[in-house]
This record gives structure tokens, sequence and C-alpha cells, in this order.
């Protein structure tokens, strides 16, 4: 019962920042844009959230800066793509590179160290605003009260952009770019625009992953710390078929067999470490050969 | 321009010197146009005439190099579509510009104004759409996506939007181009109660059987210019034919001296134009069998249903019907891209079943498909690369494996050359081609050489009537040389001035073959939507 | 020509400015780090040789990008192929003791470019029948392979120590060196692999099987239209690629570390990818990229030491330089 609730504590924890990047990748690519680059997005974002928080000693001001960050490289993706019309694809593979060389740089030109940065102070957890949670029946081994409060966020976050994209005109506009530009130009719709925005606004999202994963689950920032969760991101897109639903579903997927595996690495110690480690890329390779549903991938996909 | 044709009545819109420049080419030059609130006015003429870009001027698309617009007596300036809609007005694509995955009623909603920035107003939305759709009689499911549309249906969608953003003017750019006979006539019923609701219609076609049933006023257009407006009851079908082509003093400034002896009066009408000659059987062996031929459907294609056909050697047989019927299911067929599902093909006797493209090419099938810049063309490849598409593996451009440049190139530069495509040098990048030179080369490309059996889907697209004379010409030789000859096209006109016989597909079966200039030619009309008689 | 020139020329000034600011930003003169990049790849001959050393698994990943995008297909796989190839190269070349020389110095090859296809297969396998997008297939195939390397160096087929790395391959399989007492000796495989790009140049150019694969590339409906196989196409030539880059990890260790460690790599595989797009995915201009790409990480360490700039400095030149060229600078025909 123990191990269950410390699984399903996991999994909620690990899921977060795959969440966060990937409704960042359901903005941008629903507009239209392609976008691999939640990757380097997230790395960003998880920088420069430690970078503010160590300078202003604020985790929620390296929070913002952690969206600051994503929504820079994001807003550099679009450019490129937009107004340079870049291929996407390698617009993205640039900034990933991009992104790894930079944070690597900075953090050894702003904490002359190489490899982790120092630790600064972390958002706070459930346990520090609901005191009540510490105490309850599911503090069993860390405890519901232990997850940071990014968790809750990122499902609530989940929810708004499902309505926001589904519901609302400007989300209307978004998934009209997307399904053929042509015919929302002459509905009057800026497309480049609307475009431009979901991608920054998507870079938002990834670059707040990329800081739960510095400040709300570490205190600290090691480089390439996101470890391809921004291509986890993308074939959880994949698997959601581009609905935010189903993208939901396919994040739990994923953050549920991480846990699952960090969960048995260590009951199984006598089986290779790295069985477990490459275990959620296996399993988002494997289930890509299920495809339900006729919904596909925005019409206008990665087209100007 | 003062014009004794003028119509009375205050102008809803006026058009005053409009210009409109793509590079070199001249789209609309110095146009004027006035129109009537609550008129329906039409505007004709050939094939890049400058109508669409005209109306997509006043649609806001394009921005005019020069000349002005006028909405009820004010000026206007549209910077975008949006300001358009503002001014009321709203347009209906030629290929329906839809959102394939959104539903019908977010396909209607998009850019329009709503109440709020938090929610679409669906309900209420929702509400008034319905209401349009019983005055108007549509059964038009709002919930389903776009793509399960068919063509009439995706029309609807396109005016819904147009008129849910209250346009009072309505631009409609050639409506009936994708609607069966039927699907025509209630659009043109359509049209009259929208003309009685006091809306103003501009409608953008060449079939002038629709202007006339409905215009109040007729304007026509040739070569980017306005050559006359006149009231509908004034004027007669076969005079505004006449108008359409004449090349007067207005239309020699587009294109000095195209020679004018090419066409001669007769000719002009496209429906006028006479058939291909030969009147009817014997023509040599059979080339092309199907026998009961049945395939799967493919994308929004019905699938094929036990199809007859003979196709001989010197026949141009056309196969016509409303769009998504099954002919690029026949197409790919015949090209060998789709397999049978049960029954035959047979080329000079042989089963054809599971003979791949390249090995029917080997034995002299040409394709030209239907979407020639998508399906047929590489842009930003080089012309001769180009030209070459198909004839890659015949002996004489190659040695053991290695293409022979230089012979290549020096077929092209002759074959262009002699098919009268304009072009500088067969190196130079294919998308520096306007479109109607590109129709002119993937035609010559599918007639190079001495081809058996050619497959030839929507032909005349984007040729304009020289273009369309030439391609008569050289089908006629090729039949003459004993190819047998597959014309596909959704415009029955154009099949009947192109074949010896016209078949009709409707829901993927073959409702029956008559040759063209008999007395069964009548029956064509009904069997496209399936009217047996 | 002056479409190319207009394209290409941001990318040597975006490239230089770039340098340059880096430079300034760690307190160095402008012209320090283009100088220290320049020592660091050509100071000395020792640094020149090692510098044209890596060069071979440049021209090759590169090789099987460009090739693969000729097709249409984005190979980002090059990583994990090369890996999987040296592995397979590396345990190949093991066992050629016993063998006469000719078979022992092709067998690791071989081997090394089957296991690079092998690794390659799924992708494509996955975007013909699944409609995954190859790029997404190879990045997660890549993670996998570095894993599955990792375990089986660690494990199975280490040489027994904790240093994770397999035992030297047989003196047969070593591609023996050129120059004599250089301390990383050169060896052929630069040429090799150079002699590989222009070869295929030319049969992409020039074959009517090149011809094809290049019209498929452009627009697949158009070459099915006109007779080309373009599925099988796509599947060989994905398989060719895939197959470059395992024989880019395999002359790695036959000519250079003459076994496989754990964390083989330093990213020839990305590496790749960029050395391909900068010169605009033709394969007779690669040698330009990879003596770019290849200067750029072998003067890493130098900058490190002589100037305390960290390797991260180089790939943002590369990113930035790979952004450039992503990007169109000229308005469209239309």
């Amino acid at each position: 019962m123990a191990g269950l609730t410390t699984l399903f504590l996991l999994g909620g924890s690990q899921s977060t920042p795959l969440l966060l990047a990937c409704l960042g990748g359901l903005l941008s690519e629903s507009s239209g844009v392609i976008n691999f680059a939640l990757e380097g997005m997230m790395l960003v974002g998880a920088f420069t959230a430690v970078w503010a928080t160590h300078v202003t000693g604020s985790p929620w001001i390296g929070l913002a800066a952690g969206a600051a960050g994503g929504m820079a490289v994001a807003a550099v993706h679009g450019v490129a793509s937009l107004a340079f019309r870049a291929n996407q694809i390698v617009s993205s593979i640039a900034l990933n590179l991009l992104a790894a060389g930079l944070t690597g740089t900075l953090l050894n030109h702003v904490f002359r160290v190489y490899g982790t940065s120092p630790a600064v102070s972390k958002l706070p957890t459930l346990g520090d605003w609901i005191p009540w949670l510490e105490g309850s029946a599911l503090a069993v081994s860390g405890g519901l009260g232990s997850l940071p409060v990014l968790v809750p966020c990122a499902f609530l976050a989940s929810l708004l952009v499902w309505y926001f994209l589904l519901h609302t005109p400007w989300g209307l506009s978004i998934r009209a770019c997307g399904e053929n530009p042509m015919a929302a130009s002459s509905t009057g719709l800026k497309v480049s625009w609307i475009r431009f925005g979901a991608v920054t606004a998507g870079g938002v999202f990834a670059g707040a992953g990329g800081a739960y994963l510095s400040i709300g689950e570490l205190a600290h920032f090691v480089e390439r710390m996101t470890q391809g969760r921004g291509y986890l991101a993308v074939a959880a897109l994949i698997l959601g078929r581009w609905m935010p639903g189903g993208a939901l579903a396919a994040v739990l997927l994923f953050g549920f067999a991480e846990a699952l595996s960090q969960w048995l690495a260590v009951r199984w110690s006598q089986w290779p470490p790295q069985l477990f480690l490459a275990f959620p890329y296996l399993l988002s390779l494997t289930v890509l050969l299920f495809r339900r549903g006729r919904h596909g991938p925005p019409s206008a996909l990665g087209q100007l | 321009m003062t014009d004794p044709h003028w119509p009375e009545g205050e102008p809803i819109i006026e058009l005053r010197g409009i210009s409109k420049r793509f590079g070199d080419l001249w789209a609309n030059r110095d146009v004027d146009l006035r129109v009537r609130r609550g008129e329906c006015h039409a505007v004709v003429g050939e094939n890049g005439a400058g109508k669409s870009t005209l109306m997509q001027v006043l649609a806001g698309r394009w921005k005019p190099d020069g000349g002005e617009i006028r909405i009820a007596g004010t000026e206007a300036t549209f910077g975008s579509p949006r300001d358009a809609a503002r001014a009321g007005i709203g347009m209906v694509h030629q290929q329906f510009l839809i959102f394939p995955q959104l539903t019908g009623l977010e396909n209607i909603l998009v850019g329009a104004p709503s109440g709020g920035i938090l929610s679409l107003g669906r309900t209420r939305a929702r509400r008034d759409i319905l209401r349009w759709c019983r005055i108007f009689g549509f059964d038009l499911p709002l919930e389903i996506p776009a793509y399960d549309l068919p063509f009439a249906q995706r029309q609807q969608i396109e005016l819904l939007r147009a008129l849910h953003r209250g346009a009072e003017i309505l631009i409609l750019d050639e409506p009936t181009s994708l609607l069966s006979p039927p699907e025509v006539q209630r659009l043109l019923a359509l049209l009259r109660s929208l003309k009685e609701q006091g809306r103003t219609l501009l409608l953008v076609s060449h079939r002038l059987s629709e202007v006339f049933a409905i215009a109040d006023t007729i304007t026509v257009m040739q070569k980017g210019t306005r050559i006359v407006s006149v009231a509908a009851e004034q004027t007669s079908p076969a005079e505004m034919a006449r108008l359409m082509v004449m090349l007067g003093p207005a239309g020699a400034t587009g294109s000095s001296g195209r020679s004018k002896g090419a066409l001669s009066d007769q000719d002009l009408s496209s429906t006028d134009v006479p058939p291909l000659g030969r009147s009817g059987p014997p023509y040599g062996e059979v080339l092309l069998e199907l026998k009961a031929a049945c395939a799967s459907p493919h994308g929004n294609e019905a699938a094929l249903r036990d199809i007859d056909l003979e196709l001989r050697s010197g026949e141009v047989l056309g196969i016509g019907g409303i769009v998504g019927n099954g002919q690029r299911v026949l197409a790919r067929v015949v090209g060998g891209l789709g397999d049978l599902s049960s029954g035959r093909i047979l080329f000079e006797g042989e089963g054809w079943e599971g003979l791949r493209l390249a090995e029917r090419l080997r034995h002299g099938l040409r394709w030209l498909p239907a979407n020639l810049l998508e399906e047929g063309f590489c842009a930003g490849r080089s012309l001769w690369e180009n030209y070459l598409l198909g004839h890659q593996r015949q002996p004489r451009f190659q040695s053991r494996g290695w293409l022979r440049r230089r012979a290549v190139c020096e077929w092209t530069e002759a074959e262009l050359q002699g098919g009268g495509v304009r072009f500088r040098d067969v190196r130079q990048s294919a998308d520096t081609l306007s479109g109607g030179n590109v129709q002119r080369m993937g035609l010559l490309r599918a007639l190079s050489g001495s081809p058996r059996l050619v497959l030839l889907e929507q032909p005349g697209r984007g040729l304009d009537l020289l273009g369309q004379e030439w391609l008569r010409t050289h089908l006629r030789g090729l039949s003459e040389q004993g190819a047998a000859i597959l014309v596909i096209s959704y415009d029955l006109d154009e099949l009947l001035t192109l074949c010896h016989r016209i078949g009709i597909l409707y829901r993927g079966r073959l409702m029956g073959i008559v040759p063209v200039g008999g007395p069964e030619q009548e029956k064509l009309v009904p069997w496209m939507t399936g009217i047996e008689s | 020509m002056t479409r190319i020139f207009l394209n290409w020329l941001p990318v040597p000034v975006v490239g230089v400015l770039l340098v340059v600011l880096i430079g300034w930003m760690h307190g160095a003169g402008p012209w320090h780090l283009p100088a220290a990049i320049w020592t660091g790849a050509w100071g000395t001959p020792e640094a020149a040789m090692a510098t044209l050393g890596k060069m071979s698994p440049l021209l090759l990943t590169g090789l099987a990008v460009a090739l693969a995008y000729r097709m249409g297909l984005l190979n980002i796989g090059g990583e994990g192929q090369l890996v999987l190839g040296a592995l397979a190269a590396a345990v190949t070349g093991g066992y050629c003791g016993g063998l006469p020389a000719g078979l022992g110095f092709l067998l690791p090859l071989m081997a090394g470019a089957v296991l690079g296809g092998v690794w390659a297969f799924p992708a494509v396998w996955l975007r013909q029948r699944k409609g995954v997008h190859e790029v997404l297939s190879t990045l997660l195939l890549n993670t996998i392979a570095v894993f599955l390397a990792e375990y089986l160096v660690l494990g199975p087929l280490g040489d027994g120590t904790a240093l994770g790395r397999t035992p030297a391959i047989a003196p047969q399989a070593v591609w023996p060196s050129l120059g004599a007492g250089a301390p990383a000796g050169i060896t052929a495989a630069p040429v090799v692999a150079l002699l590989i790009c222009w070869g295929a140049q030319i049969w992409l150019s020039r074959s009517v099987r090149g011809y094809e694969v290049t019209a498929s590339g452009s627009n697949a409906s158009a070459a099915e239209l006109a007779g080309i196989p373009v599925a099988s196409l796509q599947r060989r030539i994905f398989l060719l690629s895939g197959a470059l880059a395992g024989l880019a990890g395999a002359l790695e260790v036959a000519a250079v570390h003459h076994r496989f460690y754990r964390a083989f790599s330093p990213g020839y595989g990305f590496d790749g990818i960029t050395a391909a797009f900068l010169v605009g995915g033709s394969p007779g201009w690669l040698w330009l990229s990879g003596l770019v790409l290849a200067s750029l990480r072998a003067a890493d360490k130098w900058l490190q030491l002589a100037l305390g700039i960290s390797p991260g400095a180089i790939w943002i030149v590369q990113a930035v330089l790979l952004l450039t060229v992503a990007c169109r600078f000229r308005r469209s025909s239309r």
C-alpha cells in the first residue's frame, strides 16, 4: 500500500514537467508550427529559473524567469520559422543544441562551476501551504505534502488549455491557422501573428516545465538535466493525437511509466539500471504503434 | 470610361480605375465597376480575364496597385479580409476554403466577432445558424468534421460564414464549378432568395446559362480589363459569348498582337466548338479493357463498381461526372497505383493486374495527373529534371544506369520550344514558369514520343483558348497515330470538345457511354445526377 | 548562383560575429577566440592531425543526413546508429585475431554498417506503416541505443574491468597510421570518407537512380506517378543512411580508438546534422562543413585550457550556424 502511494506520488511528479512541455507543444502545433524544440525550451527554462532564484532569492521570480527563458527560445523559433520560413524541424534541432551549449556556458560563466549549479531555494511544496496534508493518511513515505505546488497547478493548466483551445475564440483562431492558413487569412485572421503568439505562449509552458525540474523537484541546475523529456513530450503529443485530453492521458502514461521504472529500479536492483532508464523511451516507441481515433495532426502542420 | 450601358441606380460598390499587377502581368488594369444595391451582378470572362483577382481585391485579399474602392459612397481601403468583412463584404471561394478537422459550426465561427474572449457563444451561434439553415433549406450537420462533408455542404459553410458575419454584399467565385446540376438549381434558388432579402450579389462565372438565370447586370472582362457592362435583359448569351473572347482594342493592350487569326468567330464560345471530328467507330483494335472492374474507395472518392469499358486505338474517350464519383480511383486503377478488388484490366488482351506503374510506362502509358503542381511537378528543380519525370528509364537517356544529361537537355529544349512553352534555359528552376506554361509542359510531357495509352486528368485546367485549341489539335494528331486516349474531366463542355465518346461515372458506377454528337448525348446531364433514362 | 550566394552569405558572417561576441563576453579581445580556435585546431602538427582525424565521422554522419534528406527524410538518429555501429565493430574486431588480414580489416566495418542500418530500420518502418515522423522515432532510438550500449559495455561485452570498455580489437582490424611517429597517427580514414562523399555526390547527380532519389525527395507523389518505386527507395536510402552512420562509428573504432568506450561519441551523430545542413545537403561540399566543425570540435579542449571558455561555447556557434542556414533570407519567387 505504502509502495503504491509512493508510486502514485512519483507518477504525479514525473508527469508534471512532461505535461507542461506537452501543453506548450500543443499550443504551438495546434497553430501549425512544428515544435521539436521543447527540449531546448525546458533546458533554458530550468537554467534561468535557477539563475533568477539565485539572484533574487525568490523561487517565484525564478519560476517566472523560467517561463520567460522558455518563451525566449520559443520566440527565436517563431521568428525563424515564420519570418524567415526556416525548416521548422531544423530550427528546432538547432535550438536544442543552442540551449545545451548556452546553459553549459552560462553555468560556467555565472556560477564558475561545471556540471551542477550551487543549491538555490525551492518552490514550496503542498505541505508548506496546507499543513494538515503532512499529517494525513496519505503522509506515508514523504506523502502528498511533499509534492511541489506546481504539480496541481500543471493539471489545472491542462484544463485551462483545453478550455482555451476548444471553447474560446482565440483558441478557435489558433486551430484554424493550423488547419488551413489560407482560409484563416481569408476570414481576416492575422495568421503569422497568431502563430507567433501560440508558439511563444507554448514556450512559457515548456519553460515552466523546465523550472519545475530545477527548482520544483531539485534545488539546483544540472547540465542537460532535461534528459530528453522534451522529446517524450512530443511523443505524448503525437500519441494524444494533438488533442488536450489525449495529450494528458499520454503524459500520464509516460509519467507513470517513468515512476514505475524508478520504483522498480530500487526494488529489482539486480537488473541493469539502463533498462529502467530506457524504459520510458522504449514504451513511447511501442505505443506509437497504436493509433486511435480519426483525429490527425493539424492539417497544415509545418506549412506556411 | 463612359459606357452607354451603365445601369441606372444608386451604386453600393464603386470601383474606379482598379489595377493589380503580379510581377510583369497585369491581372487588372484600370477597371471600373458599379454595382447597385440589391442587384445580382455577374462578372463573366475567360480564364485569366482577371475576374477572380478583381473580386479578391474587393474582398481585401489583395491590395490594388492603383484605383479606389467606394462602398455606399464612402472611400474604403481594405488592408485585409477583415476590413472588407467589416464593410459587409463576404466571399465564397471557388475551391471552398474550409478547415478540415474543425466541425461545421467551428468552421462558420472562425474569425467571427463573438460575445467575448472567454466563450465562443456556441449555443447562441448554433441557434442563429440553424435558423439560417431552416430558411435556406440546408441540411447541414454542424457537429462533424468538415472533411466528411460533400462539396455542396462545404459551400454552404462558406456562405453561412459570410452571412453570420452580417455580410450585405456576397461575392461568389465560380460557385457552381463543383456542384451537380440539381445542386446548381438549388443554389440559384438560394441566391434569388438572398437577393429578395436585399443583399447584393456579385457572381463570377464563365457559365452563361447560369448567369442569365439569375443576373440583373452582366459585366464582361477580358485580359484584365472591363469590356462592357449591360443589363441582362438587353443582351443575349450569344452576344455575351462573342464579347468574352472578342479581341477589341481594350483586349489588345493586354498582350500585344496575340495572333488574331488563330481564332475565328465561331470557335469562340466554348460550347459552340465543333467536336473532334471523325464520326464514331470504327477505330483500331481494342487497347484497354476493363471487365467488371471494382476497386475500393480512395480518400473522398467513391469505390468503383462493375466498370466495363473498352478503349480502342485512335479513340478519345471522355469520363465525366461530378467531383468525387470515382474518377480518381479509375485513374489510379488504369495508371497502376490502385489495385482492383475484383474484375479485370487488360491491355492488348494481356492482364495488367499487379503490373506496376513503371512497367505500364514501358508499355506506352502516359499519365497527366489532375493536380499537376502537387502531383506532377518538382518545384525548385530544373526544367529538364521535371520534363524527364516518367521518361527517365528510357534507354536513349541513359547508358548503364548513368544519365545522359546532354541528350536529356537537348530533347527537353526541343520539345518545349516546339510546344510553345516560354522559357530561357532548360536549367532554370521550374517554379519560374507561369501556371499556364506549367500545364502546357505537363501536357507535352504526357504526350511526348509515341504513347500507346494516354490518361489525361483535367487536361484543360489553366489553359487559355489558344492552349485549348492547341490541345485539341495535338490530341487529334495522337489519335490519328493510333494512340488510345482517356480524358477524365469534371467539365462536360471540355469533354464534348475533346472526345469521341463520353461516359459518366456516378457513385463509382459507369452510367453508360455515348458517342458525341449523337442524339443520346442528352442523357449525359441526367446521368451525372444518377438518373437513368 | 546569386541565389545560393545570398542564402549562404549570412553563414560565415554570423559565425564570425558570434565567435567575436563570445570572446568579448569572456573578456578577451575580438580576435582572441578565433585565434585560439585556429591554434587549437591547426597550431601544431599533432593538433592538425587530430582535427583531420575528426573529419571522417563528421563526413560520414553528415552524408548520412544529407542522403536521407535528398529522399525527403530526416535521419536524426545518427548518434544511436554511430554508437551501435562502433560497438558492433569493436566486438567483431575483437574476434578477428585468426582471420586473414583483408577479411579482418573489412569485417568490423561491415558489422558496424549493418548494425547502423538495423538501428535505422524501425524508424522507416514506423513512418511507412504507422505514419510516425522519423525525427521523433530516431530521437527515441538514439536514447535507447546509448543506454543499450552502456549496459552492454558495462556488462556482457566489457573487458572485465569497471572502466566500461570493450577489449581492444585485433591488430588485423586496426587501420595503420600513415604518418610515422605522430601521436594520434593519421590514417586513411578521412580520405576514404571524403571519397565516399564525392562518390555519393556523383551518384546522386549523374545516375538514373540518383535522379529518382532526388525527384522522390522533391515531390513524392510526382515521383510515384513517374513510375519511381518511392516507398522501397525510401526504405533503402534510409537503411543506407543508417549504415553510413554505423560505418562512421566503425571507422572511429578501427582507425582511432581501437576499442569501444562508454560515452563513445562526443555528439558526432548530431554534428552530422549541422554538417549536412551547413552545405545545403550537398555531399560534394561536406568537406567544407566537415573542416569547420572539426576545427571547432578540436579546439574546444584548448579553449577551456587557454581561455577558460566552457566547451558549450562551441555548441552555441554550431547551433547559431545551423539556425542561420535554416532561415531563408531571400523573398520567395512568388
